[in-house]
């Protein structure tokens, strides 16, 4: 039985490695293709001047352009790993279980879980694909804009666009460098050429001054199928046999040159726990967790294995299986009928969901779901009550006419689905920061409103925005804002300007809009459009964080009731004393302490702390954790 | 001049005391702004805008300047 489990492993181990060549193959003819329609578009839509690039405008308006050669030519390709490639090794786990077959027939199969599971990890794997293609059609615009910027020769940003998409693999028309590069490309995966490779690659490195360091995007997608091959059937493999209740496990793969010390450990069995190299999953979490190794990855031992690139693999078992006589036990161990794990995509805080992963359902069906919740919600004892002529009514500094009510009036399927989906997340938000959830939707289509507000638990959206989120018609001015969105913070704004005069001019604004240096909103540095979305909600929710928490301490109800309109809440009192000239990530960050708190919070919420305002974590630690 | 529009509305946002005036002409921006660029900027200082609201209306008492039914 122990060689049949060697077997099966290594079966699925092989159709990793073949699969993971076909794709290679697949990724690099697609990158080329890219780097010669980037080049190609770039030398023919870019205004020189004596070989130097010289106009922003048209530096600006390539990015759609990039964009578009990217998803043609790319995300195919990661379509056809998620798609073929999972659903591929989806089969060889399923007839790694059915050839071991002593265990009950359910489990053998897979289940409408497992089928879930696969369909999650297919959608999480697309998302990380696509990950790299909204980068680097950033990456790749910002090189175009900053080589026009200076005015450089067109055949310095041919280089560092070739080199950031192919990498040391870029073409070039050396034919030396050319030689080696398609030499490489050939030869990359045949480990009996492995030393001549590794040579030939040290040449364009050191000879011909080409960097393997730094971004490119063959460097990144290539890691991505790497992991998510290998991921993917280590999470498959681990809820298959979590089902079928093997506890057990054992670790396969072969030993190469780059094989880690720990991997190395644990298959030549220097680490063995027993003879028949059996160890528990708590036995390799505890061996996980007290070593660290370089490349090693955070998470379940189990799924992450060695780490970045790592080509081993665990098996599922069951002690019985390895007797001591080599023979198979005559009475194998009953196996516990488990729980099928049931998974379903929903969105949460912990996975937000995509665009493309929401579902789309009618308003009416919406809002009637909604108004549920927001009836419930409306009943938070959190949210400050008074007694007026007999009568119990709600303590509010803002209009409290639309409390307990839901009006999407004419919203879109799509937008209303937008608010939905995001309505489960600020609940969990709601929860996490300890606020009381949202007690009123309504939706505002007057043009000249705000694009979404929120006073004391009342929300309010303008579904103009959200059903036109992308629509760069619609907003001209957010391919330019989404373009600023490469900001870094410690970059200078000192000349930014914010304010405008009082008697602005068209000449004066097109002069304020060249000193931008951050883009306007939060939401200008996500792609998703529901993550746009997402983050602007999320700023609303940061309002009701600074509105209402605390509120329901007995004294700061007490001078509520006095103060009325004039009360200031608690966060809001301390958020007077912050100073937030010009450290946020945004423009709109700058317009006050409330804003400043709002946009900060939007994206600390959504795990851009790189973008986050440090006084705004210190800030949020202090008085809001507290 | 629609950019002039837009700079005051910002001038009002950014006043220290807020008046129902102010509430009005805020409001009367947003009608006579059409340019879509403009209304998107505009859009966002009315969310600033509207969050000084209880500012007047500690003044008038109640929200009965308010002439926007939804907030």
């Amino acid at each position: 039985m122990a060689d049949i489990v060697q077997e099966l492993t290594k079966y699925r181990i092989t159709g990793i490695e073949k699969a993971e060549v076909e794709y290679y193959e697949s990724l690099t003819r697609a990158l080329d293709k890219i780097e010669e329609q980037i080049i190609s578009l770039a030398d023919t839509t870019l205004p020189r001047d004596a070989g130097k690039l010289i106009e922003l405008q048209g530096a600006v308006a390539i990015r759609p352009k990039i964009k578009a050669i990217l998803d043609k030519e790319y995300l195919p390709f990661a379509d056809r790993v998620v798609r073929k490639g999972f659903g591929e090794q989806a089969k060889r786990i399923e007839r790694q279980f059915k050839t071991i077959g002593i265990i009950p027939k359910e489990f053998q199969e897979l289940t409408k879980g497992d089928l879930a599971l696969v369909k999650n990890l297919k959608q999480q794997y697309y998302t990380q694909f696509k990950d790299v293609s909204n980068n680097f059609t950033r990456i790749l615009s910002d090189k175009v804009y900053q080589n026009t910027l200076v005015g450089t020769e067109f055949t310095v940003l041919e280089k560092e666009l070739r080199e950031s998409i192919n990498g040391i693999y870029a073409n070039a028309k050396d034919p030396a460098v050319k030689r080696l590069v398609n030499y490489v490309k050939r030869n990359r995966d045949n480990p009996a050429l492995k030393g001549r490779v590794d040579i030939a690659i040290k040449q364009l490195q050191s000879k011909y001054a080409r960097t393997r360091i730094g971004e490119n995007m063959k460097r990144y997608a290539g890691q991505i199928l790497n992991d998510s091959l290998r991921d993917f059937d280590a999470t498959l493999n681990f809820n298959k046999a979590k089902d079928a209740g093997l506890e057990y496990v054992k670790y396969y793969g072969d030993i190469i040159p780059t094989t880690r010390d720990i991997c190395r450990s644990m298959v030549s069995g220097s680490l063995n726990r027993r003879k028949n190299g059996l160890f528990t999953k708590d036995e390799i979490q505890q061996i996980w967790n007290s070593r660290p190794w370089s490349g090693k990855k955070s998470g379940n031992a189990m799924i992450v294995r060695g780490g970045y690139n790592c080509r081993h693999q665990f098996s599922y078992v069951n002690p019985d299986w390895y007797e001591e006589d080599g023979e198979e036990s005559e009475v194998l161990k009953k196996v516990e009928k488990p729980t099928i794990l049931k998974t379903t995509l929903t969105t949460s805080l912990l996975n937000p969901i995509k665009i493309k992963n929401m579902k789309i359902e009618k308003t009416a069906a919406i809002q009637k779901n909604l108004q549920t919740q927001i009836s419930k919600n409306a009943k938070d004892k959190r949210y400050p009550n008074y007694t007026l002529f007999g009568k119990i009514v709600p303590l509010s500094r803002y209009n409290t006419k639309n409390i307990g009510i839901v009006n999407l009036g004419r919203m879109s399927d799509k937008a209303s689905s937008m608010v939905n989906t995001i309505m489960k997340e600020l609940d969990e938000l709601a929860v996490k920061y300890n606020v009381p959830k949202i007690r009123s939707i309504t939706a505002n289509r007057k043009m000249g409103s705000t694009i979404a507000r929120m006073g004391e638990g009342n929300l309010s959206v303008n579904p103009k925005f959200f059903e036109n989120v992308l629509n760069k018609k619609s907003t001209t001015n957010m391919m330019r804002e989404d373009y600023l969105a490469k900001f870094k913070l410690g970059d200078d704004v000192s000349k930014e300007i914010y304010k405008y005069p009082k008697r602005m001019t068209p000449e004066q604004w097109k002069k304020i809009q060249a000193s931008w240096k951050r883009p306007h909103n939060a939401f200008n540095y996500f792609d998703d459009e529901l993550d746009k979305v997402r983050n602007l909600i999320y700023h609303e929710f940061g309002h009701q964080i600074h509105q209402m928490k605390f509120m329901n301490k007995p004294e700061v109800v007490a001078d509520f009731l006095k103060e009325k309109y004039g009360f200031l809440p608690p966060i809001e009192v301390k958020l007077g004393n912050m100073r937030i000239a010009r450290t946020g990530a945004t423009r709109y960050s700058n317009k006050n302490t409330s804003e400043w708190f709002a946009e900060n919070f939007s994206l600390y919420a959504m795990d851009r702390k790189d973008l986050v305002d440090p006084n705004f974590i210190e800030f949020f630690t202090k008085e809001v954790l507290k | 001049m629609t950019t002039q529009l837009l700079a005051e509305a910002q001038e009002i946002v950014d006043k220290k005391n807020l008046s129902v005036d102010d509430y009005n002409r805020f409001n009367q921006i947003g009608n006579l702004i059409t340019n879509n660029e403009l209304l998107f900027y505009y859009g966002n200082l009315s969310e600033a805008f509207e969050l000084r609201l209880p500012e007047i209306a500690q003044k008038v008492g109640n929200y009965s300047f308010v002439k926007d039914e939804d907030f």
